[in-house]
């Protein structure tokens, strides 16, 4: 297991050293600082910890709705979050910079919304399956939400639009901060954890009887994911499938325990977003293309996949 | 053991399922409770493990409200096997059983060298050891079922409670896990809802009698279990053969299906 977790490391180092240095820049020795420093750093950094965010939050999902498909994309929480945010830049002027304080939280607001709905309908729903169709439906609900706002004020679409798909072209410092912060809090707590989740995915009467009190425990898990969730949609827009994709790897290359997907799916997860964010830059370049895209390509046929091996 | 007083509880979709529920149980032995369909069997369990709480009335467990336990410790005294229990196909068999220890030690750290001791001899205890390293989907329906067992006494329970054990099990499983139940009732209280009466009447030391969310009788198996009882709860009229010891109860004709509810 640990020799494991050591590989998973040493590929993400590997990938975070061709991230920053790949392609030569033109220009002399202290522009290629500039540009390494200022742009490839909080964009390798970005990728790195939006995937272990959302690789975990999935892996949280997963016990918490009893289905290996939950996915904060695929139940509709990164539309909920991505409404939030865009409502947020269309109130704050059609601007798309992003506040340290109120784009994250409007995020956060956006997917605590659809978590609290999907929480609430799920104990009326005897299969876990209906939690799927609902987070679909509500997903394209929330998207054509967001659609019509940004419909409505056409000034803002372009900007609002390439980060709606999902990417890090342009991201600073200042995204990986506000990033950072919660997931300092996310992490830890998620980590801390580890064990609870193994019992979360047992039987409602299970959990009581292994000593969790549920209905005290549910608020809590919902600020979790949201602090996982939210700040990664508003600062990198819709980027899916990496929660669903990392867990089930490391499920099938080791064990369901959570005392190794918590640390496993993280890395899994940020290997996955920049591997796909470094494909995102070379695949047409001089050209990028959002990794939103990327990551939906090899999402949507490995979530089918999913769904065939369940029957 | 454990002591219901006047206890009214019940649902959102069912209000009232235990009517003015009173009981007090043995310290330890194999108590059947037994009786129709929605009687309110399932709904003691989800009291004892506070899954729901009484509309009205007191629980008392080892003299104590059961309300000022903590989840944990109450984890620590309680295990359930519930009817329907869910697990993650990819864990082994190792790893299910030790989540069982999960109340007893703080939840954060990794298991320590006692747990690990601990798991391993109820692996040994319950036949599971050669599977350890299984997954769980690799497992028979037989050897779930012991995996299941193995976790729920990893919990070192002192009393454990079963909805319905024996159900989709073949007869080899049934006898066997029941033979395991009745040799680990004489050391601690195991309470299990039981369907087929005739189980209860080889297997249990104690019988509670459920109609309507109330307790019809309550006594030593052989004292209270009868044809007239059976009649009176499933509105079926049986007749008693006796076997080498051991009492057979057989279902000749339904008498009053309008009452039934």
């Amino acid at each position: 297991m640990k020799i494991k977790l050591f590989l998973l490391l040493l590929i993400l180092i590997f990938l975070s050293i061709i991230s920053v240095k790949i392609v030569d820049i033109e220009g002399n020795n202290e522009v290629r600082g500039v540009i390494i420093y200022n742009i490839r750093l909080p964009r390798t950094l970005l990728s790195i910890f939006v995937g272990g965010n959302l690789g975990i939050a999935g892996a949280i999902l997963q016990s918490l709705f009893h289905n290996p498909l939950a996915e904060p994309h695929i139940i509709g929480l990164s539309s909920g979050a991505l409404l939030g945010t865009t409502i947020y830049f269309l109130m704050a002027g059609s601007t798309w910079d992003i506040d340290p304080l109120f784009t994250p939280w409007s995020a956060i607001l956006g997917s605590l919304f659809v978590l609290f709905l999907l929480l609430t309908f799920n104990q009326k729903f005897q299969s876990s399956n209906t939690l799927i169709l609902l987070g679909v439906s509500l997903n394209s609900l929330l998207s054509s939400f967001t659609s019509l706002l940004l419909f409505l004020k056409q000034k803002t679409f372009q900007g609002v639009y390439f980060w709606i798909l999902g990417g890090f072209n342009g991201k600073s410092w200042n995204h990986f901060y506000i990033l950072l912060f919660y997931s300092l809090i996310g992490i830890p707590w998620a980590f801390l954890w580890r064990k609870k989740f193994n019992i979360l995915f047992l039987s409602e009467e299970e959990i009581y009887s292994l000593g969790i009190s549920l209905k005290k425990i549910q608020p809590l898990i919902i600020i979790l994911l949201t602090f996982l969730i939210a700040p990664s949609v508003a600062v990198s827009g819709m980027i899916g499938f990496v929660g669903l994709i990392s867990p089930h790897l490391m499920r099938v290359w080791e064990t369901a325990d959570y005392k190794w997907l918590i640390p496993s799916s993280y890395l899994a997860g940020s290997i996955l977003l920049l591997s796909s964010d470094i494909l995102s830059r070379v695949l047409f370049y001089p050209t990028e293309i959002p990794v939103g895209i990327i990551t939906s390509f090899l999402g949507v046929p490995f979530f089918i996949y999913l769904l065939i091996k369940r029957q | 053991m454990i002591k219901f007083l006047n206890i009214n509880a019940g649902y959102e979709t069912k209000k009232i399922v235990l009517k003015n529920f009173t009981w007090e149980t043995p310290e330890k032995g194999f108590v059947g409770i037994i009786g129709p369909n929605g009687a309110g069997k399932s709904t003691i369990f989800r009291l004892l493990i506070r899954y729901i709480a009484p509309i009205s009335g007191e629980i008392y467990l080892n003299n104590m409200d059961i309300k000022k336990y903590t989840q944990e410790n109450l984890a620590k005294i309680i295990a359930l096997l519930p009817q329907k229990p869910i697990w993650e196909p990819s864990l082994s068999v190792e790893e299910y059983i030790s989540l069982g220890r999960y109340p007893h030690h703080p939840s954060w750290r990794p298991l320590s060298k006692k747990d690990i001791i601990r798991v391993n001899e109820i692996m040994i205890l319950t036949d599971t050891i050669m599977l350890k390293k299984k997954k769980l989907h690799q497992l028979s329906g037989g050897e779930l079922q012991r995996v299941i067992i193995a976790r729920i006494l990893a919990q070192d329970p002192q009393i454990i409670l079963l909805d319905e054990p024996t159900n989709n099990l073949d007869p080899y499983y049934q006898i066997s896990l029941l033979d395991k139940l009745r040799e680990l009732s004489k050391e601690i209280l195991i309470i299990a809802n039981l369907h087929d009466i005739n189980l209860a009447s080889f297997y249990t030391d104690y019988v509670l009698a459920l109609k309507n969310g109330i307790a019809l009788s309550f006594g030593k198996t052989k004292e209270v279990l009868n044809c007239n009882l059976l009649n009176h709860l499933f509105n079926i009229r049986y007749t008693e053969i006796n076997y080498k010891n051991k009492r057979i109860f057989l279902p000749i004709h339904i008498t009053n299906q309008e009452e039934k509810s």
